[in-house]
This record gives structure tokens, C-alpha cells and sequence, in this order.
């Protein structure tokens, strides 16, 4: 019986998804929080505006990797998010196949090396 | 600065502004203060960025809006009920018409120079916004 791993649904993450389901898995964040969290992830390489950050977050949202979460100092101007469980899954996922690519590439340069 | 960045916003589709604006204008001016600290040179590049990002964001929301509606179901809070839930968002979304219906009136008394008009469409924009923030507290909509 052929064995079927489960794929993502689109394809590669872009990378302001990416960082935003990292972000969150250890615990809920609210947007400023999440940019900052995304910016020590990235070494500070990466700065998302609001505008990327908030488009991203609407579709994930949508996709319901992540949702709305209720905290004691939710506001208008301050609501949390946190990964679900189909977010998780996905993130693994993503992670797997960056890790499968990168020990393909690492491999291929130990050939040419030797 | 974020009174400029609150009016940029509206370029958004109403649906998505109802869902993000307010926290969006907060994690800006919350940003633009901490850049301004930094130097000048990180606020101007942080300006750039945001108003660039911002172009992009509205453009695609608009695209996406046209290729299938925004579900704001899906933006249910878990503690809220899903029957709650949509009866609220009826409402939240009647409450955010009636704040544009006002707005539209009072910048269009203003252009015609008509300030006793403008000052009636003031104060209904002053309780209808109010009105709007209790019906999002009652049902925990943020945003």
C-alpha cells in the first residue's frame, strides 16, 4: 500500500506566514506583540508593515490556522491571536519539507566538495 | 501621523476595515513612536514601508474581496456562539453602514459649506460610532 503524507494546501508558505504561525506557537499574541516576535525570529531581518502583517493575518484567518482569542486585556485596539490546530499541522508540515530541502542541498554540496 | 494612517484605511473594503482598522491604526502609531526614537532615517524607511505595504494590502484585500466575500464568520471569537455570533454580526455591520452613512453626509455638508448641516451629521456620527463600540463590546467583537 503506497503510503500518502499529507501535504499542504498551497504549496510553499510565503515567509510573513511562515513567521506569523511561528510566532504563535508558543502562546497567543496581539499585532504589535506578533511584530516583534516575528523580528527577533528573523534576527531582525525581517520588518513586516501593518498593512502585509494584517493581510496575512485576514487570511489566515480565513483559513483557520489561526483564530481571534479572548484575553483579559482584549480591546479594539488590541486583539490576540493564537495558532489552532489545523495551524499547527500546517506549520509542521512546512517545516518537514524545509528541512527534507535543506538536507538535499547540504548533501549535494558535501558531494561536490569531496 | 496616525490620524493620516486612519484615513488611508478607508481605503480598505468596508468589511475589512469593520474586522481590522482600529488595531491596525494601534500597532502603526505604536510602531512610528518606537521608530522615531530610533532616528530619523528608521522613521522615514518605516514610513515608506508602511505606506508601500499599505498599497499592496489594499489592493489585494479588494482583489480577494471581488473573488470571494471576506467571511467574518470565521472571525468568531471561540468563547462566542456561533448563533451570537451571527446575529451580531448583523448588527455590528448595520452599526459601521450608519457611521459611514454620517461621515458621508458631514464631509459633504462641509464641502457645500453648509456647517449647520455638517454639525447634525457631527453629532450622529459622534452616537452612531458610540452606539457601534457597545454593540462590538456586547458581543466581544474586537475591531
Amino acid at each position: 500500500m503506497r503510503h500518502v503524507t499529507p501535504q499542504p494546501t498551497e504549496g510553499p508558505l510565503t515567509e510573513p506566514v511562515l513567521l506569523i504561525l511561528m510566532a504563535l506557537v508558543d502562546r497567543p499574541r496581539h499585532g504589535y506583540a506578533l511584530m516583534k516576535e516575528i523580528e527577533a525570529l528573523s534576527q531582525g531581518r525581517v520588518r513586516l508593515s501593518t498593512g502585509t502583517m494584517y493581510g496575512a493575518l485576514r487570511r489566515l484567518l480565513g483559513d483557520e490556522w489561526i483564530e481571534r482569542f479572548e484575553s483579559d486585556d482584549t480591546s479594539r485596539e488590541k486583539q490576540a491571536y493564537r495558532l489552532t490546530a489545523p495551524g499547527r499541522r500546517q506549520l509542521q508540515l512546512e517545516l518537514e519539507r524545509m528541512k527534507k530541502l535543506t538536507r538535499a542541498g547540504m548533501a549535494r554540496l558535501r558531494l561536490r566538495e569531496a | 501621523m496616525r490620524r493620516i494612517y486612519a484615513l488611508l484605511l478607508r481605503l480598505y473594503p468596508r468589511e475589512v476595515r469593520t474586522a481590522f482598522a482600529p488595531e491596525m491604526s494601534a500597532v502603526f502609531a505604536q510602531l512610528a513612536e518606537e521608530r522615531r526614537k530610533e532616528s530619523w532615517a528608521s522613521f522615514s524607511s518605516f514610513v515608506l514601508a508602511e505606506l508601500t505595504g499599505l498599497a499592496i494590502g489594499v489592493a489585494a484585500a479588494h482583489h480577494a474581496l471581488r473573488r470571494t466575500e471576506l467571511d467574518l464568520r470565521k472571525m468568531r471569537p471561540p468563547e462566542v456562539s456561533k448563533e451570537v455570533y451571527g446575529g451580531a454580526l448583523d448588527e455590528v455591520i448595520a452599526a459601521q453602514r450608519l457611521v459611514d452613512f454620517n461621515l458621508g453626509r458631514m464631509q459633504q455638508a462641509i464641502a457645500r459649506h453648509d456647517f449647520l448641516k455638517a454639525r447634525f451629521y457631527s453629532d450622529e456620527d459622534r452616537k452612531a460610532r458610540e452606539h457601534l463600540r457597545l454593540v462590538r463590546r456586547k458581543f466581544g467583537i474586537a475591531g
